[in-house]
């Protein structure tokens, strides 16, 4: 194992690489001040990052090849989509169908950006992360080469979705992916973006370090989708930051499979009036996997509100945390923000951290956060049994139905159907539920 | 049918049912009528082999078995059918696929075909209509924001899919306005077929005006202290409970 000062020390020295363009100095500084997180970091606490430090993931880059069969057929079938897909963080063009958004200049790689498209992520990239608080959103801009704009004129709606799909692929030795998305939604633009995460065999060897930086300019409408259903064995650190401006709209949907180590950060700050949030998520983790969904929305402006509302599903030997903390600033008065987490807990040997978190400085709001955990109902369970069916398949459809719920939820059939088919896999291999599921 | 015979059984440590024996013959319709508190939805319970209740003494023969020593499920395939009074909601799971899992169990069970989706489709259309409810509701979760008389019609929905042979209904009658009670009712008795039993718990004895029993048994403190015909829910009805015990 490498020690946590080894690593940084090791990951500060990959910096080279880096785009020349990019003067965003500070992260690099950001990374070298920011600290490793250790039990004693509070938003680490129940995260150890003991998987990432057991292999040597910063020896090298991940290769950026896939098989074709398998990558295809990991797909949604998103006919009327610009697809862009990522493979260890690197385009694959012949995945890849995306050439009238590229044209059009909605989609750029920053290798290809016209000199109005950097100075468009150098004003904005960085911008919408707390570096000293987000270590690894730092590590990702000291050794950025590479990034995706999404740049969403004014005024228009995109009739196609933005489908990202980030890829990882099986590697012989341990290796370091890492991939940048920024979208900018100028104002009054409307678009819907689907990430989808997935993998094509084993990813024991596979960190993934991922940021997603999103701002919403005055009155623009974001609707996003996110899909995490990849290997277990994978290590990925995800962080999400949006910036809404005042009127802006935005709405996510998502739901997370847990891996050997997964974060998911996910960071709002409203720096306008009257902007509405709208998160809705399910995770789900077996086995021995552990998965952490920290969410930190900053209600920093008056009159917006928010509304988040996450489900967890955990069993086997897994662990589960979830954070979310709403933020209400001094000044942010009109605020409505609520907040709520529901967990299934199906074993005595899976843990589960729930904390909302309400913080308020403002004392003209409506606001609640609540949290609960439990087991399947037993008045559920005797209903199904009453109709003639068995109580392990009654377990089975209610642990799919208590999912489900969010799923329905998710605008679009295509990621629906792309879900349903994960989720059948995923029941499949629950030990808890092995001998029961297969209806 | 059912030969129930001294059943006592306890809730919580607390003796609910005390000594009932009640035989029900194929086609016959009993009422089982009586106070809150008496053991009416109980026995029920009790009959459809709900957790919980926990039975001291006595025995429940169902076609000539011994009921209590099967598994809820297994009571269902056999052809008990609890229609429930507080139908549980069950988001994300949607109705077609509970009633098609259940359906699908209950037939399997009884060596019958499996029925395929198209061919069930149609038939859970056909009974949703004969029961005036919209077809879009099979789509929707498992009662979930359904209407009172949508869950109780949704129960008879139920009945009717997996053709019971005892059918127990608890207080199916509670929360219907008049017309959700005619509708229910009439599916109630569309099942009737003179080999196909029932046993209906209820309050009043409007319910009775629609299903019309061949025998009503009144429950008091765990026991049946009055039986008698059709014309026993109407002096009830005008003399009040009060009047039995």
């Amino acid at each position: 194992m490498i020690s946590p000062n080894d690593w940084k020390q090791q990951a500060l020295n990959q910096q080279h690489t880096r785009l020349p363009w990019l003067h965003n100095a500070a992260s690099q500084s950001a990374f070298a001040a920011a600290e490793l997180p250790t039990r004693k970091t509070e938003r680490w606490k129940y995260s150890p990052i003991t998987a990432l430090l057991q292999q040597d993931y910063l020896a090298r880059s991940a290769s950026a090849t896939a098989d074709e069969t398998c990558a295809r057929a990991r797909l949604a079938d998103l006919s009327n989509a610009s697809r862009i897909v990522l493979v260890n963080g690197v385009l694959n063009r012949a995945l890849s169908d995306f050439s009238d958004l590229e044209n059009q200049g909605v989609i750029t790689l920053f290798s290809m950006s016209n000199p109005e498209q950097r100075e468009l992520v150098n004003q904005h990239l960085g911008t919408a992360c707390n570096h000293s608080q987000h270590l690894f959103a730092a590590f990702n801009d000291s050794m950025l080469n590479e990034g995706l704009l999404i740049h969403a004129p004014a005024m228009q709606k995109l009739a196609q979705p933005v489908y990202l799909v980030y890829l990882g692929a099986p590697q012989a030795e341990p290796a370091l992916a890492q991939s940048r998305v920024l979208l900018v939604a100028e104002p009054g633009a409307e678009l819907q973006l689907v990430e989808h995460f997935d993998s094509c065999g084993s990813q024991a060897n596979l960190f993934h370090n991922h940021v997603t930086e999103i701002v919403l300019q005055p009155n623009a409408r974001l609707r996003h989708i996110r899909v995490q259903v990849e290997d277990e064995a994978l290590v990925h650190i995800n962080g999400l930051h949006i910036q809404q401006a005042r009127d802006t709209h935005y709405e996510q949907h998502g739901i997370a499979f847990g891996s050997q180590l997964k974060r998911n950060d996910v960071n709002v700050t409203f720096t306008g009036e009257n902007a509405h949030c709208e998160i809705n998520g399910v995770f789900l983790s077996k086995h021995r996997q552990h998965i952490d969904n920290h969410l930190n929305l900053e209600h920093a402006k008056p009159h917006c509100t928010s509304n988040t509302s996450f489900k967890g599903f955990v069993t086997d030997e897994s662990r589960a945390v979830f954070n979310g903390r709403i933020h209400i600033h001094k000044d942010a008065q009109k605020t409505e923000a609520h907040l709520n987490n529901k967990n299934l807990l199906l074993s005595k040997k899976a843990e589960l951290n729930t904390k909302p978190e309400l913080e308020i400085y403002a004392d003209d709001v409506k606001c609640s956060h609540g949290a609960s955990i439990g087991q399947l109902d037993e008045k559920s369970l005797f209903y199904f049994q009453s109709r003639g069916i068995d109580k392990a398949s009654a377990e089975a459809m209610l642990c799919l139905g208590f999912v489900n719920e969010k799923v329905e939820q998710i605008p679009s059939p295509a990621i629906q159907q792309l879900v349903a088919d994960r989720l059948a896999a995923f029941f499949n291999d629950v030990d808890k539920l092995k001998s029961l599921w297969g209806m | 049918m059912l030969i129930v015979k001294d059943l006592v059984a306890e809730v919580d440590g607390k003796t609910i049912l005390n000594g009932i024996s009640l035989t029900v013959n194929p086609g016959e319709v009993h009422a089982i009528m009586g106070p809150n508190g008496s053991g009416k939805s109980t026995l029920a319970n009790v009959l459809a082999g709900r957790d919980g209740y926990e039975v001291k003494s006595g025995s429940v023969l169902y076609k000539g078995h011994d009921l209590l020593e099967l598994e809820p499920e297994e009571r269902a395939r056999e052809g008990v059918f609890l229609a429930f009074q507080y139908p549980v909601e069950i988001p994300g799971v949607s109705n077609m696929q509970f009633l098609k899992a259940s359906v699908d169990a209950v037939r399997k069970h009884r060596n019958q075909p499996e029925l395929d989706s198209p061919a069930f489709m149609k038939l859970a259309r056909e009974k949703c209509k004969s029961l005036s409810l919209n077809p879009d509701f099979l789509k929707r979760g498992v009662n979930e924001g359904f209407s009172g008389g949508e869950k109780k019609r949704n129960e008879i929905l139920q009945m009717a899919l997996l053709e019971p042979s005892l059918c127990l209904l608890d207080e199916t009658d509670s929360g219907l306005d008049i017309d959700a009670l005619q509708v229910a009712a009439e599916g109630v008795n569309a099942l009737r077929d003179g080999q196909r039993s029932f046993i209906l718990v209820t309050h009043y004895q409007r319910l009775l005006n629609y299903i019309v029993p061949d025998y009503v048994h009144v429950l008091s403190a765990g026991k049946i202290v009055k039986s008698g015909g059709r014309e026993l829910a109407l002096e009830l009805e005008a003399k009040g409970y009060s009047w039995i015990q």
